[in-house]
């Protein structure tokens, strides 16, 4: 690294020829001493180097403003930072751009870059995405844990009516939060495997019965089955309903959106039979009751409440759009070629399945995504090497844009799990913090919040106040608040 | 300039963590306050030279266990007596200094060879961490018990520590804020935070978030290490033998000859019969099935024998695996971890269903004499019966097709796979959900499409699900396809989700698998030297040794010459 060459460079006495522009600084940063020059720091004179050179004039007042300790006699700078992150800031000086050193963690290099006053535009846009990805992971986890915080507390303070409220929520939205609540997502979720399935079986025509007028509809105990899966869920939204705090959210989010439409189909076929038959004709009814009866199937999409994965799938299409519309394009191109192709080689066939180029699309489809029905199939040796190249660019043509879709998926699902277990520690750490401060009040800790008087007091504010705030600003705010939720967690503990 | 110091005390005791942590602790250090020198560390610019040897631990095959390190290192007071054993002793190598030390303001301190300067006040304001104690302590004693050694002529106190470490350590006492950096193992810098008594909270989230990240990440690492060991070596037994009470040489020798396939010749003549076995039973079912055979036999023999030859192919190879079975139970040292064993399952299952064959014919021949003798009032009840009996008959045999599993017993493969579909149950689960909504969704929309079509095969939902799964995974049969052009539509939007799945697990479980699989090849690799090392090791050693000697006796005779 340049930095440690850096370090070789300075000589003994070299920093009494202060003379004009040749200004040299040492500064002494964590322990590592280094020798800077002033016409280099004056490049970018925002920073705090820079306003070091020009505050020597300044008298001692502005000098401890900037620094912690100047050391008169070898005209010595003392900062107590992280020397890492230094050397790495002050190669802004050099060549104009930051780059993170690995294994700095990148929030705390920001603060470092705060400190020296070193705009956060020098910093690389390498290492800028990564700083972004940071924050972005821990604003998600900083989401959740105050998600879960909200959960947990409990304010006594509430009346009745809202601690129900709340209780019922929890035992509806959170399966994790107790085993009964577990119990009823696991019964949720089989009622739903055991309505689609039924609703499956009843389409079957040995299954179903023949009523007084001659049609057939479904088997009695399929059909009483259905009414009590769809009680069961009309409950459970209802309830949902009744207890989420914020009623228009709730029915406009997408979860929820889908479990309407799984239970208004019945309600709707239900009106209909029994109001509709005497306004409209009886087989306008009918065709409407059968199509309603098809939307039934939404509710298999009610399953994607209670797995993550699927969560993640949806996510993960959502953000590789661009993959997905190269795969819809590649596959277009072939299919337009390929059919045309395949078409004009089929004519000269008496009897081809090639009707027309639409028609040979169906083919080209199906042999190109190597599913191959064989309802049309080329029948001359021009033809058949047609097929041949079609299907062989199929599978490159399929091979290269899903890659990174399922790469998108593997990653979302991963970094869904770290986060969770992130969360997770986040919780047992405030506990932990809660009940060590709890136990042990005003005892000897090493705590911040504690820390022996008379050093502070002699101190100063600002040795003390910097410390403080060389924490709190490296934590999401919702950690300041951090007190107020101990006392939360510790009072439903 | 920088300050060096190129002595490196390392004291041979290398200590585990123990920091005394009493609360007596009387803070006498923040009476000299004075703030006129902050931080006068010095770095040793020869970092590079020094390697300690538990910073980067190897962590792919070496790691013994993994103990949960406590939150924050709970077992503080490790033994204290010890440490002021070890005081008492330098205290009376120092004799001649008094026993109070002079009240300093800066503390020096050298840590695996680099020195440091800190100023007593920073320290005493963590008067709980091992540095705050020494800055804090009042007698001589009591310091040196808390460091590993110390200089009179310099005032300097020595840890035998992580340079590395203690870096950032120094720069937590300046700045107030404790740094992790990616590249350290998590659990030596755990175990060196709980030495100098310095706690995790005093990382910003962040840092801690990544730390805690990686410390999981190794966890897991370690534990599927250990299970991928248990599974190389799930035979590893050698000191049951000792104390057993029947024939225990005779027995050892025997579960050798059964279970290591290397651990001679013929163990190893035995691993290839038992999966020759396995094989020609395989093909023999095969073939019976087969209906030329059948008539050939039933032709050939004419009524006199009913089993044909393939029947004594059948029955030899079920003798073999029951001797075989019969051997291991009777070698085995464990019953209990016998008996769990997914492997001496699959033997059983193997075999068993031939002898529940044998049995249920036995009893319906006996059922027909009773009827012969008996007047035909049961005759219908006896056919419906056999009716039941045959079909019970047909699945046996269908069941001895599992003996083909058999075969992981000697095939790394094989073993690497079920490991990582057990390892990956989640993401398998996951997968199969998708394909299920797929399946269900796809096909009801398809029905409702082309139910109407006359001559149509989509008669019902549940018929509609064979062709959307056929579909899905793109083999396309063709008995069933859409005809309708929104039927069509749909169907390209199944295939093209069955595509995207499809690729699904190459990338989920490829990754584990050949992890995995090179991790297991790797284990039998190194315990097959084990075996084989035992008997040439001494003889290796031997030869290596005359081999030097003669070459350094032929250099000294060079050099006499010369």
């Amino acid at each position: 690294m340049d930095a440690s060459a850096e370090q070789s460079l300075p000589e003994p006495g070299s920093q009494d020829s202060v003379a004009g522009e040749d200004i040299e600084i040492v500064v002494n940063v964590g322990g590592v001493r280094q020798v800077l020059y002033g016409d280099l720091l004056s490049q970018y004179p925002e920073t705090r180097l820079a306003e070091l050179i020009n505050c020597l004039a300044g008298g001692y007042d502005t000098i401890f403003s900037l620094c912690d300790d100047y050391d008169p006699g070898k005209r010595e700078f003392y900062f107590d930072r992280d020397p890492d992150a230094f050397k790495c800031v002050i190669e802004v000086y050099y060549f104009g751009e930051v780059h993170m050193k690995k294994g700095i963690c990148p929030i705390c290099f920001k603060n470092e870059m705060d400190f020296w006053k070193v705009d956060l535009k020098f910093l690389d846009d390498c290492c800028k995405s990564h700083l972004s990805e940071k924050r972005e992971e821990l604003e998600e986890i900083a989401r959740r844990v105050q998600l879960i915080l909200d959960d947990l507390g409990v304010d006594a303070a509430e009346g009745r009516w809202r601690r129900c409220q709340k209780c019922v929520w929890k035992f509806l939205e959170k399966p994790e939060s107790s085993c009964p609540a577990r119990v009823v997502a696991v019964l949720s979720f089989l009622l739903i495997l055991v309505s689609s399935v039924v609703m499956c079986m009843g389409t079957i025509p040995e299954l179903q019965v023949v009523d007084s007028e001659g049609n057939r509809v479904e088997h009695p105990t399929l059909e009483n089955v259905e009414t009590a899966c769809i009680g069961w869920f009309t409950l459970e939204y209802l309830l949902r309903l009744f207890s989420s705090p914020n009623k228009l959210h709730f029915a406009l989010s997408f979860m929820n959106i889908v479990d309407v439409l799984a239970i208004l189909p019945f309600y709707v076929s239900l009106t209909l039979t029994h109001l509709g038959a005497r306004m409209m004709e009886l087989t306008n009814v009918q065709q409407a009751v059968q199509a309603l009866r098809i939307m039934r199937i939404a509710r298999i999409f009610k399953l994607a409440r209670h797995s993550s994965g699927l969560q993640t799938l949806t996510y993960a299409l959502k953000r590789s759009f661009k993959e997905l519309g190269l795969l819809l394009m590649y596959l277009a191109v072939g299919i337009f070629v390929f059919s045309a192709l395949g078409y004009t080689m089929e004519q000269s066939h008496p009897e081809t399945l090639f009707k027309s180029i639409p028609q040979s699309f169906w083919w080209a489809i199906i042999t190109m995504t190597t599913v191959g029905y064989g309802d049309i199939y080329p029948k001359t040796t021009l033809g058949k090497l047609n097929a041949a190249i079609s299907f062989l660019c199929g599978v490159i043509a399929i091979a290269l844009p899903i890659h990174p879709i399922i790469n998108n998926f593997v990653r979302y699902y991963n970094k869904q799990r770290v986060l969770e277990t992130a969360a997770k520690h986040e919780l047992e750490l405030m506990e932990l913090n809660s009940s060590s401060a709890e136990g042990k009040p005003g005892g000897s800790r090493s705590d911040l919040d504690t820390l022996p008087p008379e050093p502070a007091a002699r101190e100063g504010p600002s040795w003390g106040s910097r410390l403080k705030l060389s924490h709190s600003d490296t934590f999401i705010p919702l950690l300041t608040e951090e007190k107020h939720h101990r006392t939360r967690l510790q009072s439903c503990k | 300039m920088l300050k060096q110091s190129n002595e490196r005390r390392w004291s041979l005791s290398y200590k585990p963590w123990s920091t005394p942590e009493t609360e007596d602790v009387p803070n006498t250090g923040s009476n000299q306050h004075r703030r006129s020198i902050c931080s006068l560390g010095a770095r040793t610019g020869s970092q590079a030279s020094i390697a300690p040897q538990w910073t980067e631990g190897n962590y792919n095959y070496y790691i013994e266990e993994d103990e949960d390190c406590g939150e924050e290192g709970e077992d503080w007071k490790d033994d204290l007596a010890e440490e002021n054993q070890k005081a008492e002793c330098l205290t009376s190598l120092l004799d001649g200094h008094n026993d109070t030390p002079a009240q300093m303001s800066t503390l020096k301190v050298n840590v695996g060879g680099h020195s440091y300067l800190l100023e007593c006040c920073e320290l005493a304001n963590y008067p709980k961490t091992r540095l705050g104690r020494l800055a804090t302590s009042t007698t001589r004693r009591g310091q040196l018990g808390l460091c590993d050694d110390y200089e009179a002529q310099t005032d300097e106190y020595f840890f035998d520590r992580d340079p590395a470490v203690f870096q950032l350590i120094y720069n937590f006492y300046t700045s107030g804020v404790l740094l992790v950096r990616d590249e350290l193992c998590p659990r030596s810098f755990l175990e060196e935070l709980g030495y100098w008594g310095v706690r995790l909270k005093y990382t910003p989230r962040c840092c801690r978030i990544c730390f805690e990240e990686r410390r999981d990440e190794l966890s897991e690492q370690l534990k599927i290490q250990r299970e991928l060991r248990a599974q190389a070596q799930a035979e590893e037994a050698e000191e049951l033998f000792r104390d057993m009470r029947f024939y225990g040489p005779q027995r050892q020798r025997l579960w050798n000859l059964m279970e290591k396939p290397f651990s001679s010749v013929a163990a190893k003549a035995m691993g290839v019969a038992t999966n020759l076995f396995v094989l020609i039973s395989v093909v023999a079912l095969a073939l019976n099935t087969v209906e030329e055979m059948q008539h050939q036999a039933e032709q050939g023999t004419g009524g006199g024998d009913p089993r044909p030859i393939l029947e004594h192919v059948e029955m030899l190879c079920v003798a073999f695996f029951t001797l075989e079975f019969l051997l291991r139970l009777a070698s085995t040292p464990n019953l209990q971890r016998f008996a769990r064993s997914a492997l001496n399952l699959v033997d059983l299952v193997a075999i068993l269903p031939f002898y529940l064959q044998l049995l249920l014919e036995c009893f319906t021949s006996e059922d027909q004499r009773h009827n012969k003798d008996s007047p035909r009032e049961h005759d219908l009840e006896t056919v419906g019966r056999v009716g039941k009996v045959g079909q019970v008959l047909r699945i046996m045999r269908l069941m001895r097709i599992f003996r083909i599993l058999k075969l992981a017993r000697h095939s790394t493969g094989l073993r690497a796979f079920g490991f990582t579909l057990r390892q990956c149950y989640q993401q398998v689960g996951c997968l199969m959900l998708f394909i299920t909504m797929g399946i269900f969704s796809f096909s009801a929309a398809v029905y409702s499409v082309e139910h109407d079509v006359p001559g149509t095969n989509f008669t019902s939902i549940l018929h509609a699900w064979w062709w959307a799964a056929v579909s899905i995974s793109t083999v396309g049969y063709g008995d069933m396809y859409p005809e309708t052009h929104l039927g069509r539509l749909f169907a390209f939007l199944c295939i093209a989700f069955g595509i995207i799945l499809n690729g699904m697990p190459i990338s989920i479980l490829y990754n584990k698998f050949s992890d995995y699989y090179s991790k297991l090849k790797a284990y039998e690799y190194t315990a097959i030297r084990r075996e084989r090392g035992k008997v040439n090791f001494m003889q290796r050693a031997t030869k290596k040794m005359a081999e030097c000697l003669s070459e350094s006796h032929a250099q000294s005779t060079t050099r006499q010459e010369n």
